[in-house]
């Protein structure tokens, strides 16, 4: 296979497949920047800066260490939203590499195709992080000293960017080249729940939740993997039950929308797993932020609260974009299956009703994936179980606290996969388009 | 000399058993019908003699090598060299240009795209497409994808032709056009042709006519 063949084949895309690029390069771009934030600031060393230009958070030595690990984790979460992003299998692509398969592409081949496809988009995730780290510091600027956590801009910012460009390039490489998988071996279905992961999630959790008693910040990521791990492992059991359950009822656009659940279990189970953890980080956070407010005499109130805040907005805007993932997947789906969901316009199915299904698609899965995490990190936070046996939380506070995550993590999901059925009313209208009869 | 071999072939999907010990032998040069009801495994056998499928017991030689012997990737070079198929349904790759997916095997064997397309622009013609060669595959009528199939299955100069209901979205005087394309080019060129089909026309072309039933030969003509 000649260069320019492999950039040819690497090349062809489909609409929902351009969807899935930009959004796996957007993250890596976000991850990228953030990145370049951290080791801006850890090459700062013991440097001092205005309390005039940057936020307190910056300028004290002793709370640097602190913003550099929640920027890293910050990014970590991104990439790991990248790839999943570029993991979505879209119908369109595992059909084109189907054909490349029967046509006589080897495996090899193939799989290259996937490698340069992640490493093109590791590429331009890299190269936009430096521009992006720059509108951010730009942005930032405009706002009170307090949320700086932007530190201006300097020349070794460029080399920085070079290097974080070459680690995301060689990542994405590795990327597409160890997750591919060809569609002939790919299987749909979930095997037997892996007892080994729900045991050790299991067993994660629960040693997570009780040291919390005794070594609050230690006993957090294991509560956190623990929950992940479970959450993966049981997910997909669950989320196949839905697709059965869906296809099994009469209603034929119901029936069209458990195929992905069924057909993606997977991948949908991922982004599950995501959206969890981005919730319970925001529990967590959001307990952090009561705590403060129960101490609420001290001067430094609007200075912890602004890191708080800005931590859940990160958090926020990283679930918003797992969401927007699960999207994409909703409207491969559709794409996909204009030629049937044409077939329905004759059975009087019209785009309100489709776009009432794919709100419940989303929903259904991001619902109980930000509803748990939230739950779990509000209880599972650093002042968690540990001050709650000692010195219970105003019953109120918790309660209250509890109440209106719940709320709001619900409302997220309800609210962004009304959205995305919203941004995917034109996709649901071509869809439904009885010229699609024709499609093959 | 002969060009395709399958020796007692078995084949079962999860639920139900397609073939049931099917051989067959084709000479280079002979062109061969399978006929039979629809449902009685024809594209099994064939997708089994062009390797896509691994039979589960039985032997596929081609040009006298094993293809239970060779690695994936062997059986991939073959299907890009020796083997030319026609499939019933999409094996077109979406969303790339009809020229670029004629000339797939080619460039997939590191030929350069200039040359790759050289020659398939040729098989455009000889099928009659040339006018959509910057079409993609879903801008194209269900017969101008069957010829752009055919042009691809002959662009690599294979030894054994397979086609799946060659001219089945054809009306018959194009499907009689396709039809001389594949033969004389079988003929010209010395290639084993398989054709699966329902068409009496077709069955007509063919030296030798194998009617196949709940998976298994049920007789042979020489025709
Ligand atoms: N992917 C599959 N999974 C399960 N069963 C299959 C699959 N493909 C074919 N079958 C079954 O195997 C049998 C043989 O199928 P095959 O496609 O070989 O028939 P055919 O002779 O080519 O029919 P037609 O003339 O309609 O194309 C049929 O009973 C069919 O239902
Ligand atoms: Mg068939």
């Amino acid at each position: 296979m000649t260069i320019e063949t492999l950039l040819l084949l690497a090349r062809t895309r489909t609409d929902a497949d351009r969807s899935r690029i930009r959004l796996a390069t957007a993250a890596l771009a976000f991850s990228g920047a953030l990145l370049i934030d951290a080791v801006h600031i850890g090459l700062l060393g013991s440097r001092e800066l205005s309390y005039e230009t940057s936020s307190r958070y910056v300028t004290e030595l002793g709370l640097r260490p602190g913003l550099i690990a929640v920027l890293v984790v910050l990014s970590a979460l991104a990439a790991s939203l990248a790839v999943q992003a570029l993991r979505i299998g879209t119908a369109a692509r595992d059909r084109r590499f189907a054909a490349l398969e029967l046509a006589g592409a080897t495996k090899g081949q193939v799989r290259r195709l996937s490698t340069v496809d992640a490493g093109l988009i590791g590429l331009f995730g890299g190269l936009l992080s430096g521009p992006l780290y720059a509108i951010l510091t730009l942005l930032f600027s405009w706002f009170p000293p307090l949320v700086r956590v932007f530190p201006g801009t300097s020349v070794t910012d460029v080399g920085v960017w070079a290097a974080v460009t070459v680690v995301l390039t060689v990542s994405g490489t590795a990327i597409g080249h160890f997750t591919y998988r060809s569609p002939a071996t790919r299987t749909s279905s979930v095997r037997l729940p892996r007892v080994m992961g729900m045991a050790s999630g299991a067993a994660l959790l629960v040693i997570g939740l009780v040291s919390a008693v005794a070594y609050v910040l230690p006993a957090m990521p294991l509560t956190l993997a623990g929950l992940v791990l479970l959450w993966m492992t049981l997910a997909p059991l669950r989320i196949q039950a839905l697709g059965r359950r869906l296809s099994a009822s009469g209603d034929p656009a119901r029936l069209l929308a458990s195929a992905r659940l069924i057909n993606d279990t997977r991948s949908v189970a991922r982004l599950g797993a995501l959206l969890l953890g981005c919730a319970f980080l925001v529990g967590v956070v959001t307990q952090m932020s009561l705590e403060i407010l129960r101490e609420a005499n001290s001067y430094d109130l609007a200075f912890y609260l602004t890191g708080m805040v800005m931590s859940a907005l990160a958090l926020v805007l990283m679930a918003a974009i797992a969401l927007a993932a699960l999207t994409v997947g909703v409207a491969d789906q559709l794409v996909d299956q204009r030629r049937q969901l044409a077939c329905l316009t004759a059975l009087g199915v019209d785009v309100t009703f489709l776009r009432r299904v794919v709100r419940g698609q989303i929903a259904m899965v991001a619902a109980p994936a930000l509803m748990t995490g939230t739950c779990l990190g509000l209880l599972a936070g650093p002042s968690g179980l540990a001050t709650y046996l000692v010195e219970p939380l105003p019953l109120l506070y918790l309660a209250g606290g509890l109440a209106g995550l719940l709320l709001l993590s619900w409302g997220f999901a309800v609210g962004g996969a009304s959205l995305a059925g919203y941004l995917l009313r034109n996709q649901l209208r071509d869809a439904l388009d009885p010229e699609n009869l024709r499609a093959a | 000399m002969i060009a395709l071999e399958l020796t007692d072939i078995e084949y079962s999907y999860r639920r139900n058993t397609a073939l049931r010990g099917v051989s067959l032998q084709v000479e280079a040069g002979e062109i061969v019908a399978i006929t039979g009801a629809s449902g009685c495994g024809k594209s099994t056998l064939l997708h089994c003699a062009a390797g896509i499928l691994t039979p589960d017991k039985g032997s596929v030689r081609l040009d006298g090598q094993d293809l239970a012997e060779l690695s994936a990737d062997a059986r991939a070079a073959l299907r890009r060299t020796k083997i030319g198929v026609v499939l019933q349904f999409g094996q077109l790759v979406p969303d790339l240009p009809l020229i670029d997916n004629v000339a797939l095997p080619l460039l997939l064997a590191g030929h350069q795209r200039s040359e790759a397309h050289e020659h398939a622009r040729e098989w455009l013609t000889q099928v009659g497409i040339q006018d959509e060669a910057d079409a993609v595959p879903s801008e194209l009528s269900g017969g101008q994808t069957q010829r752009a199939a055919i042009a691809r299955a002959l662009v690599s100069g294979p030894s054994v032709v397979l086609a799946d209901e060659p001219t089945g979205s054809l009306d018959s005087r194009a499907g009689k056009e396709l039809l001389d394309v594949l033969v004389s080019t079988a003929r010209y060129r010395g290639a084993a042709l398989v054709m699966v089909t329902h068409d009496n026309l077709v069955a007509a072309a063919a030296n030798r006519e194998i009617r196949l039933r709940d998976g298994v030969i049920q007789h042979e003509v020489a025709l």
